[in-house]
């Protein structure tokens, strides 16, 4: 089955407009509203399966949530400083304590981990964007769960090292 | 790091992970003997790992297979999308065989607050309704995320106007099937509910020929007086165009609304047909702008689409001659005196002079109306007999007593029903020059102004009632009164200013246009303002003789809008060919539109044809003259395809 990637991608970025824009804040961001009302309105039965969707899904809300997020970065003046933060976690998921991720700096991270690795790249992607289980992420890579556990366990561990490193001692 | 390096790295890791305490420690240093710099690596790893599980517990993107079903619904494709919602096709299992049902979805954002309150209204509504033409409700909840849905009956066929087009039913049959959505709706006006939201993609036809009426998501419940509990609609559910003008002028919504949606639809049906007088009179009793003119009840309505269809003559069409007799007479308020006369006891509303001592006026105003009145009719003023009366002059009502009464006249004027109004302010006319000067006079004066040119302009475009208007408004604004219309009478002033202009009194329609995109401003409806104002200019701009007309209204502020004057209107364009610019070009184009669409649908399709010949001449020459624009080949073609059907 042809998968109708730019039609996923449109409609992606249509309604994370949309949803930003009413959101009237400029540092929230529901990524799960966005899939939800994808899900809403795109043909799940088109695809070779559910996770087929969620595996192109994934990719697309990557860059749809990054380039939403860059753009607001540079819209504003001091953007380098002022950076758009997201909380992994859901609101009222047990997630008090924990500091918020910069999504771009997450992004930057991955980029790196791109290079080094692609396929822990690709298991982050699915499992952060697409939400997928590790068996399930298994089947779209084509590799066994002990294997996409090991890669998640590293790539995580290492990314979030990445990010909660000293800013290389650059003067600011 | 090099490619080797990552890989022991990452076996390490995997290794260390598993280790605790001292084992770990033991682990590390045996590394570091082996590669002491990729073991500071590894150790600074295994310090992020048991945080970095908590960071990223949940993914960004979590909940994702939650959205394939609803309660026990598996979702399908998707039916419909609108503002506010989506509406997908579902199944589920019921006994041996699965259940069909459309699952109806608020889009994020919309699931809270007021239209998340909306929504479980409309499951409310639905759930007392139950009636062959409105499609059931079926089951309804709050999915696993906290969204609510609804899931109706599915309907396997096509909208009303789809139906129409394709399968182009007879005028017997579309009739017939009218006939069938005027009975869900008189059921459901029965039951207290107005649809609100009227118009063909909310009407389907399903594949056995059944109407079905669906989609209450504006519906409203009327308390027991007949008036919406809620009084005005959100915006966001009104689809314009097929909204009663009250409703888009934020007034309520009554069954004389849907009454007014269900004419419009009537007129569509009609529209590529032979023009056909029985239905068309009926469609236009329908669509009256004032409520109280058109039909009361959608079981009256019916009653004369059932006439039609057993071939008798229908009510509309001598109650649309009345309507035009007694436009006709308002139009001509001395000659027509009489007719005035008679409208006010019909309506049993006497001029109430609220002042302690009533004026001699007043009262030779009563005698006179009872004496124009055959003695059958019963006229509950006492009559004073003529000779009795004292010769002296009448008291002069105060200006306070004037204002009183005419704010209160403003307060009645409903709708245009200058009834219980009209006779009087020849009173209030004659009794303000004898007041004392002062503000108290001329606030009188200018609301007797607006009262008497909106009495005289219900529904004609008699000039002096434009200049009178026109007067009142100066005053107005010059007084700085607080004094506002409604909205209703806003658009009507708009409404007239434009059929004076159709007329070619372009000056005296424009004063009202003007006055009509200032009130909407003053009312807060900025919008429709720049609206109002918009189309204003392009108007003006399309005239031959409209040039300093349209400079002297390029010249004023714009009312209400924080948008430029638009573009192509003021600001000279491109001289083009024989002295016509693009932006002239581009307005005659959508005027010949507007008329072409207006003849279609008073079924006149070979007039209409002809001015759309026009209009692709038009369109071929602006490709021409502005090849750079797709806009005028993509028109073209689409407008030749149109033409060839």
């Amino acid at each position: 089955m042809e998968i109708d990637v730019e039609a996923l991608y449109g409609e992606l970025r249509r309604i994370a407009a949309r949803h930003f824009r009413r959101s009237g804040s400029q540092n929230t961001l529901q990524p799960t509203l966005i899939v939800h009302e994808a899900f809403l309105r795109l043909p799940v039965d088109g695809w070779n399966g559910r996770t087929h969707f969620l595996a192109t899904a994934s990719r697309v809300m990557r860059n749809v949530v990054v380039d939403h997020l860059r753009a607001k970065t540079a819209q504003k003046r001091d953007g380098a400083l002022e950076r758009v933060t997201l909380s992994l976690a859901e609101p009222g998921a047990g997630s008090g304590d924990l500091a918020p991720i910069d999504v771009l700096a997450l992004e930057e991270a991955l980029q790196q981990l791109e290079e080094r690795d692609g396929r822990k790249a690709r298991v982050v992607e699915l499992r952060c964007y697409g939400g997928l289980e590790m068996q399930e992420i298994a089947e779209v890579l084509g590799i066994g769960v002990a294997t996409v556990k090991r890669d998640w366990e590293f790539a995580r561990t290492w990314l979030y090292r990445e990010l909660t490193k000293a800013p290389s001692g650059e003067a600011l | 790091m090099t490619q080797p390096e990552w890989q022991r790295l990452e076996e390490w890791f995997a290794k260390a992970v598993e280790l605790e305490g001292e084992a770990r420690t033991q682990f590390l240093r045996e590394r570091a003997a082996e590669d002491a710099t990729l073991a500071r690596e590894l150790d600074g790893l295994l310090a992020s790992h048991a945080e970095s599980v908590a960071a990223f517990r949940q993914p960004i993107v979590p909940q994702m297979k939650a959205r394939d079903h609803a309660g026990d619904w598996q979702l399908k494709e998707v039916l419909g999308e609108g503002g506010l919602g989506v509406v997908r096709r579902a199944e589920r299992q019921a006994g041996s065989g699965v259940e069909q049902g459309a699952v109806k979805y608020v889009h994020a954002g919309y699931d809270s607050g007021a239209f998340r309150a909306r929504f479980l209204k409309e499951r409310t509504i639905l759930r007392t309704l139950e009636h062959p033409s409105i499609a059931r409700l079926l089951d309804g909840g709050v999915d696993e995320d906290g969204r609510p849905y609804l899931v109706m009956e599915y309907v396997d066929g096509l909208a009303w106007d789809r139906r129409m087009n394709e399968v182009k039913p007879t005028l017997e049959t579309r009739a017939r099937l009218f006939a069938e959505l005027l009975g869900a709706v008189i059921y459901l006006h029965g039951r207290g509910v107005v649809h609100g939201d009227i118009k063909p993609s909310n009407v389907m036809v399903n594949t056995s020929g059944r109407v079905k009426l669906l989609d209450f998501g504006a519906a409203r419940r009327l308390d027991p007086g007949g008036r919406p509990q809620e009084s005005t609609f959100t915006r966001a559910m009104l689809t314009p165009g097929w909204a009663s003008p009250e409703q888009m002028a934020g007034g309520p919504c009554t069954a004389r609304s849907d009454i007014y949606s269900l004419g419009l639809l009537l007129r569509q049906t009609l529209a590529d047909l032979p023009p056909h007088a029985d239905l068309s009179a009926i469609a236009e009793h329908a669509t009256r702008p004032e409520p109280e003119e058109r039909y009361g009840t959608a079981q009256a309505m019916l009653d004369d689409v059932d006439q039609h269809l057993r071939q008798l003559p229908v009510a509309a069409r001598r109650g649309n001659l009345w309507y035009r007799v007694r436009k006709f007479g308002r139009r001509n308020v001395v000659t027509a005196g009489l007719a005035a006369s008679l409208a006010l006891a019909a309506s049993g509303g006497l001029w109430l002079w609220r002042s302690q001592q009533r004026s001699h006026v007043a009262d030779e105003l009563k005698l006179s109306q009872a004496s124009a009145l055959p003695a059958a009719v019963s006229a509950p003023a006492p009559v004073v007999a003529p000779a009795v009366r004292a010769p002296a002059p009448p008291p002069i009502p105060t200006a306070e007593q004037i204002d009183t009464q005419l704010l209160l006249a403003y307060s009645r004027l409903d709708g245009g029903a200058c009834q219980g109004v009209d006779p009087p302010l020849e009173t209030v006319r004659a009794a303000i020059p004898k007041l004392p000067p002062g503000r108290a006079k001329d606030i009188a004066r200018m609301r007797y102004l607006l009262l008497r040119g909106l009495c005289d302009a219900k529904g004609a475009a008699k000039p002096e009632a434009a200049d009178i208007l026109d007067e009142g408004f100066q005053l107005r604004d010059r007084l700085g009164a607080p004094d506002q219309l409604k909205p209703v009478f806003a658009m009507r002033l708009s409404q007239l200013g434009r059929s004076f202009m159709e007329k070619g009194e372009m000056e005296r329609g424009a004063k009202l246009v003007r006055w009509a995109a200032v009130e909407a401003q003053r009312s807060g409806r900025r919008q429709e303002a720049a609206r109002i104002w918009t189309n204003l200019l392009t108007r003006l701009s399309q005239e031959k003789g409209g040039g300093d007309l349209l400079r002297q209204y390029c010249e004023m502020p714009p009312p209400g809008s924080t948008k430029k004057t638009p573009a192509g209107v003021c600001a000279p364009g491109e001289p083009v060919g024989a002295g016509q610019t693009v932006a002239e070009l581009s307005s005659q184009v959508a005027v010949l539109h507007a008329r072409a669409a207006a003849l279609t649908s008073q079924g006149k399709p070979a007039e209409a044809k002809v001015l759309l010949q026009q209009r692709l001449e038009l369109l071929n020459r602006l490709a021409e003259i502005d090849p750079r624009n797709q806009r005028w080949r993509v028109m073209l073609r689409r407008s030749q395809n149109r033409l060839e059907r």
